[in-house]
């Protein structure tokens, strides 16, 4: 890394930070800190809601994605439109009206405190979890790829992201925030115009295109009816808007950033802006890692990325196989190569037939690979893929840019963990401390219980990531910890909203049952995750009603 | 009701989008086939 690469990328940093604490320095009262005093406008709601959203691994393995299995994963974010626009048709207006700090204090108002207690207990275990991982799932990729200290790298994103969370409360992660999902998308834009130039001399963007398409990279949309494959346009238009609902619906962290809107009306808008932004946002970032696919086909590619993992199995006794396999690697990759390049130079119909072959056979070979690694380091991260984009940025960037990539999976990285800690700290505030630990509690005890918790859940967050062990796939183990709990969350809040008759006692057994439900089809079935979310909510709502018929809830509750 | 309405047309906008992208990412996925 060259010193502008440095400079880019501390400068970056350092002016968001220092902007977010300057714009948030001052005494505060408890509603404010913990709601950001309600001023923000539709596009800082908006930004901050993506940015809470984006974490590093979005930057990280979703190109990774686009290099290993092509454009698919966009369908999992046809749901994010659908359920803005429910969300602020319905449950959005709910929350203002009510004036709610969490998402789970309205439960109470609706239900009982144990509902309350029940569902806020869900959130900080789902998403204490969460805040560990969006701090460890980059800093093992920073570590491995730029061989940074794992130790240093945990600790200066975690503390970093302490200082302004709790210094600023709110306002200061929203703040930040809108820099930080500037400096995300200038910094991919950037990232793709620049890919496109690294292309072969004579390829246009189509014709990248056609050689992604011809070896099976292009298919975005999978009309297959079919409950086992991950992503399907039926799967994300119903399992993906069941897990944003669920998300930007009930999840603290999201929750937090559009309750500090200045109004109903910019929250809406800011939800709105998310809506339009987030399928082309992914898409480029998918699209971006299919163009390094197809840079691939004609430079040479290793046929393993986690390199520090693929030279321990050079010195191992299984050395030679691994010589071999890279070899078969190397003669199917010229293959391939050689009927691109005739075809280009011709442009009649593309060989698919036995771009295909040869594709199927070099990731056959690249399995073969991940099981050797797999053998000689047990505890090697194979899904090299999370390492394509790193690797590509760090070897072929010119510097300044390598800094400003840098700097964007860090501000993922800490606008992320920010919203995280921040909503963490402030249910643990409102949904426990003020309502029943200590609820004569002053106003300036309510700003300093929120600090501590927040500096403690940062600190949690920070041990897990030192010591969490190997994730084998970063974004999947984080969707599919979400789909576990979010259907029923979802579905507690859907009942509430819907159900009028709905009462509390059959509604906390339901959403017992209900999670207990989508936990035994998780061990025990091949149901594709995002289905988790229909079921875990479908299920609140069924046994919620079969319980109402025989629970008589007390009539003066 | 005309702030609703205007909500309405708002919505209706976001959802017309997902629709056009739809369109266009399944024309991708043939075309490129």
């Amino acid at each position: 890394m060259s010193g502008l690469d440095w400079l880019v990328l501390f400068g970056t940093i350092a002016l968001i930070v220092s902007y977010g604490v300057w714009k948030t320095r001052g005494a505060q009262t408890a509603t404010n800190y913990l709601r950001g005093g309600n001023d923000a406008k539709w596009w800082t709601i908006g930004l901050s809601i993506m940015a809470t959203q984006a974490s590093a691994i979005t930057f990280l393995s979703t190109p990774g994605q686009g290099f290993e299995d092509g454009l698919g994963f966009v369908q999992f974010y046809f749901g994010v439109p659908i359920a803005m626009v429910i969300l602020s048709a319905t449950i959005v207006p709910i929350y203002y009206r009510t004036r709610v700090l969490t998402a789970y204090e309205y439960l109470e108002q609706r239900f009982d405190l144990k509902t309350r207690r029940l569902t806020a207990i869900i959130f900080l275990l789902q998403r204490g979890l969460g805040a560990g991982l969006s701090i460890y799932a980059p800093a093992i990729i920073l570590s491995t790829v730029l061989g940074w200290s794992l130790v240093w790298t945990n600790l200066v994103i975690g503390l970093v992201v302490i200082a302004y969370t709790v210094s600023g409360g709110t306002r200061a992660v929203n703040q930040t925030q809108q820099l930080q999902m500037t400096v995300m998308l200038s910094g991919m834009a950037l990232a793709f115009a620049f890919v496109v130039s690294t292309l072969p001399h004579d390829m246009s963007v189509r014709d990248a295109f056609g050689v992604a398409g011809a070896l099976g990279k292009m298919t975005a949309v999978d009309f297959t009816p079919r409950l086992d494959t991950r992503y399907t346009f039926w799967s994300g238009i119903t399992g993906g808007t069941f897990v944003a609902l669920a998300y930007f619906g009930t999840d603290q962290s999201q929750v937090q950033r559009y309750l500090s809107g200045e109004s109903l009306k910019q929250t809406r808008l800011g939800l709105l802006m998310n809506g339009l932004l987030k399928v082309p946002m992914q898409l480029m970032i998918l699209l971006v890692g299919v163009l390094v696919f197809v840079f691939f086909q004609f430079n040479p590619s290793p046929v393993f990325w986690n390199a520090p993992e693929l030279e321990a199995a050079r010195s191992s006794p299984q050395a030679a196989q691994l010589a071999a396999l890279e070899q078969r690697h190397t003669e199917l990759s010229t293959q391939k190569r050689a009927l691109l390049e005739t075809w280009l130079q011709k442009h009649d119909d593309a060989p698919v037939t036995e771009l295909r072959a040869l594709e199927k056979q070099d990731r056959a070979v690249r399995e073969d690979v991940r099981k050797l690694v797999k053998t000689v380091n047990p505890l090697a991260n194979v899904k090299d893929a999370d390492y394509v984009f790193l690797t590509f940025v760090m070897t072929r960037f010119p510097p300044g840019l390598v800094g400003l990539l840098l700097a964007v999976i860090l501000c993922a990285a800490m606008s992320a963990t920010a919203s995280a800690l921040n909503a963490l700290g402030t249910t643990t505030v409102v949904d426990f401390y003020r309502r029943t630990w200590k609820p004569d509690a002053t106003d300036a005890q309510g700003v300093r219980a929120g600090k501590w918790f927040t500096v403690m859940w940062g600190a949690l967050a920070m041990l897990f990531a030192m010591f969490a062990g190997q994730v084998d796939n970063l974004i999947q183990a984080g969707n599919i910890l979400g789909s576990i709990f979010y259907g029923p969350m979802l579905g507690v809040f859907l009942v509430g909203f819907f159900f009028k008759k709905a009462r509390g006692t059959p509604v906390f057994i339901a959403t017992l049952l209900a999670q207990a439900l989508v936990v035994a089809t998780w061990l025990r079935s091949d149901i594709g995750y995002l289905w988790y979310n229909v079921i875990g909510c479908v299920a609140v709502a069924v046994f919620s009603l079969l319980l109402q018929l025989f629970i008589r809830e007390r009539a003066a509750r | 009701m005309e702030t609703e309405e205007r909500w309405g047309r708002a919505y209706a906008l976001v959802l017309a989008a997902l629709v056009i992208e739809v369109v266009l990412l399944t024309w991708m996925s043939w075309s490129f086939a």
